[in-house]
């Protein structure tokens, strides 16, 4: 049941289309490479989808549990490069994203996990549709983020080569510096959006008596604010969450009001991206570990 | 092919007033077309500012030598630098020349325009013939394969076209990027130029005397700015081009650090063409500032050029790939008359045989008769198919004139009674001009209106 029936085409498509992003990378005159690497790209993605539909079928959908997310996450990442890269051709951006949502891949997929629904079977009607789209945010404004972060490491290595002052790569068109930081700019936008809805009703379902599984840890001592914020903060993945949103939250505020960009908007969105990522290991851990006792 | 010639000069044989005298065009380039064409039979000059290159079709050596004198009419002493080549030389030296490998910016793409500039002349002056039409073709797609498969033409290969990869780079497209000139100098003006070919459409021109800036804003249809402006002016602009005169630097680390915070971290990209420098250095350090010298941008052209360099044997050998294909193509054509000779004359035999013999068998159905002649094709085919295949393969694989291909064909025609249609056919592929022979045998009949041109 924990592995799909296209899980290893998926994962041998997303192979070829890396290796041919790699090549691309060491060898930035041919072209044929990165337009080989599209098609293997598209139908990993494709064989993806149907790996999810055939897991929500049984019961697994990227709600169900981390690795089921991080399964998602992992095809949010692979779909986002056709999309981000149609206009210029950035098999950088390529051989960053593609081992990132393969390792991801290989993650949700080899780590045993309990599954929250096996465990504690489906939680009440509107608790389910609120965890369902507290992950399903969550996961979307991490693959948003994952986005500005390969950006962020493309124009990192761009603005290397400018300042040094090295010789111009070869090839076709290249995003601009402006570009990159513009593409930049509006993941994480989005990714923020997505990332505030999965705050706000991940803080919401664990303040719903129904949600918590028996013997997790119970809820707060008191409707007091104090005790609510005591009892939220304790709880690791929560904290990290907050943290990652405070990040994303000034570096938007310092692009819209002292004009952040560039470098150190790109160093920024590394950190958040290293946050975002450590959400979803602590989830991942508690998983693997069980329900709290 | 082998009647092809070439007569010309360049960059690498003649200093530039013999090839300023040669330079031809418009009117005159059609007269010239038309007495070359006249000496021998096809014409196309090639004049560009680099090179100036006659090619034709020509048997005759007489006729060579008035094409030279025809050339250095206008400028004798150009004899001494002009280079003949003749047959594959003048189709490999063509090729090279298309494909921008004999350029003196090695991989520029002006050459194959030109090229075909100088084509379409030749065609509007009628000078084209058999050869040259489908030679010239041949040429371009040896200049697009060598552009396509190699990297010879990618990287900038000037000043000024690094100038544009950068802006390019730091904006991508420039429309919208307002670019400022400090200072009105010819190379400030070039770089510009070459900006607004790539779409960068406002240009704020300063410069120390006043009169100049409006003259080369004009020019570029951009605006005039006095001097005290500068910094005002540098927190609009997005590329700087710097070009005074001036002995102590124009932009100062301080002026920029101001800039910098009014522009909020927009990018900026400067580039210092002037010596001595007009932008301190350490502005270099400035986050979102990109500075380049004149030493900087040089060195990425010279990087440039030795990639260029080492693409070129890359497309040294698509030349010569292209050669060996033309020349096989060439020699398949030359056995074709032969081969069509051979075989009209086995059908005609065979068709004599047949009306001999078919009066004698009585009264036959339709059916019956078409059976015959039927039998009578299928064995011809089938007995011609070997040495035909032979003779084919014999062309397409060998090279030179003492080729088994030759042999081949030879052997053919001692063989076989071909001797009078294929000396008839012979002085035709010698002969392009020369209207078709006149049928008088069955196998003159089936070659004559298939002949194919030299290059087919």
């Amino acid at each position: 049941m924990s592995t799909p029936p296209l899980f290893p085409l998926t994962l041998a498509l997303y192979a070829v289309a890396c290796t041919l992003y790699f090549v691309a990378v060491a060898q930035p005159a041919l072209g044929w490479p990165s337009r080989a690497a599209r098609p293997a790209l598209v139908l990993g993605f494709l064989t993806q989808a149907a790996d999810i539909a055939w897991l929500c079928l049984h019961g697994q959908h990227p709600g169900a549990s981390a690795r089921e997310a991080i399964f998602f996450l992992a095809w949010l990442l692979a779909g986002a490069l056709p999309l981000v890269t149609f206009r210029y051709p950035t098999p950088l951006l390529g051989a960053l994203l593609l081992p990132l949502a393969m390792v991801l891949d290989i993650v949700a997929r080899v780590v045993p996990v309990h599954e929250l629904h096996s465990l504690r079977g489906p939680p009440p009607g509107h608790s389910f549709a609120l965890l369902s789209a507290h992950i399903f945010s969550a996961t979307l404004g991490t693959a948003l983020f994952g986005v500005a972060a390969a950006a962020s490491v493309v124009y990192l290595l761009a603005e290397r080569r400018l300042k040094r002052k090295l010789l111009v790569p070869k090839g076709g068109a290249r995003p601009s510096l402006e570009t990159l930081d513009a593409w930049n700019r509006q993941s994480i936008a989005f990714g923020f959006l997505a990332f505030t809805v999965a705050v706000i009703t991940g803080t919401w379902w664990l303040l719903l008596p129904g949600s918590r599984s028996p013997g997790a840890g119970g809820g707060p001592a008191s409707t007091g604010l104090a005790d609510v914020v005591l009892f939220l903060f304790s709880k690791a993945q929560y904290s990290l969450s907050i943290a990652t949103w405070l990040l994303y939250a000034a570096l938007l505020v310092a692009r819209l009001v002292a004009g952040l960009r560039g470098r150190r908007a790109a160093a920024v969105t590394l950190s958040g991206f290293l946050a975002a990522l450590s959400v979803l290991v602590a989830y991942l851990l508690r998983d693997v570990r069980g329900p709290l006792p | 092919m082998s009647n092809l010639f070439v007569i010309g000069l360049s960059h690498r044989t003649a200093p530039i007033e013999i090839r300023e005298a040669l330079s031809i065009d418009g009117e005159a380039l059609q007269r010239q077309l038309k007495q070359a064409a006249a000496l021998c039979g096809e014409a196309l000059v090639l004049s560009t500012c680099n090179r100036y290159e006659l090619y034709g079709r020509v048997s005759d050596e007489r006729a060579l030598v008035e094409i030279e004198a025809l050339i250095a009419s206008k400028r004798p002493d150009a004899r001494e630098h002009l280079y003949r080549h003749r047959g594959d030389a003048a189709v490999r030296h063509l090729f090279r020349v298309a494909a921008s490998l004999d350029s003196m910016v090695l991989g520029e793409p002006q050459i194959l325009g030109q090229v075909k500039q100088a084509f379409q002349a030749a065609q509007q002056a009628g000078t084209v013939g058999p050869v040259l039409s489908a030679l010239l073709p041949r040429a371009f797609q040896v200049a697009k394969r060598v552009r396509t498969d190699t990297a010879i033409g990618q990287s900038a290969s000037s000043v000024a076209s690094v100038a544009v990869g950068l802006a390019g780079q730091v904006f991508g497209k420039l429309a919208g990027h307002p670019v400022l000139l400090v200072g009105a100098g010819k190379m400030a003006e070039l770089c510009a130029r070459h900006l607004r070919e790539a779409s960068a459409d406002q240009f704020l021109v300063v410069n120390r005397t006043q009169k100049r800036a409006e003259e080369l804003a004009g020019r570029l249809h951009g605006t005039a700015h006095d001097f005290s402006e500068l910094e005002s002016l540098l927190g609009r602009a997005a590329v700087v081009l710097c070009s005074t005169g001036a002995r102590e630097p124009v932009l100062r680390l301080e002026m920029l650090q101001r800039v910098m915070k009014a522009r909020r971290g927009r990018w900026l990209l400067l580039i210092d063409i002037a010596v001595p420098r007009d932008i301190e250095p350490a502005i270099s350090e400035l986050e979102n500032v990109y500075l380049y010298d004149i030493d900087a941008l040089q060195a990425v052209v010279t990087d440039n050029l030795s990639e260029r360099q080492r693409e070129a044997s890359a497309a040294e050998k698509i030349v010569e790939s292209e050669l060996v294909r033309l020349q096989a193509r060439q020699r398949e054509g030359d056995v074709v008359p032969v081969i069509r000779a051979l075989r009209a004359y086995a059908q005609g035999v065979a068709q004599a045989e047949v009306a001999r013999v078919l009066p004698r068998l009585g009264p036959l159905g339709e059916r019956e008769r078409r059976l015959i002649e039927g039998l009578a094709d299928g064995v011809v085919n089938k007995l011609l198919h070997g040495p035909l295949t032979a003779v084919k393969r014999g062309a397409a694989e060998a090279g030179g004139g003492s080729s088994a291909a030759l042999d081949l064909t030879e052997a053919v025609r001692r063989l076989w009674p071909l001797d009078s249609a294929g000396a008839e056919l012979d002085s035709a592929e010698d002969n392009d001009d020369a209207p078709a022979p006149t049928p008088t045998r069955p196998a003159e009949a089936a070659a004559a209106p298939q002949k194919r041109g030299p290059l087919s």
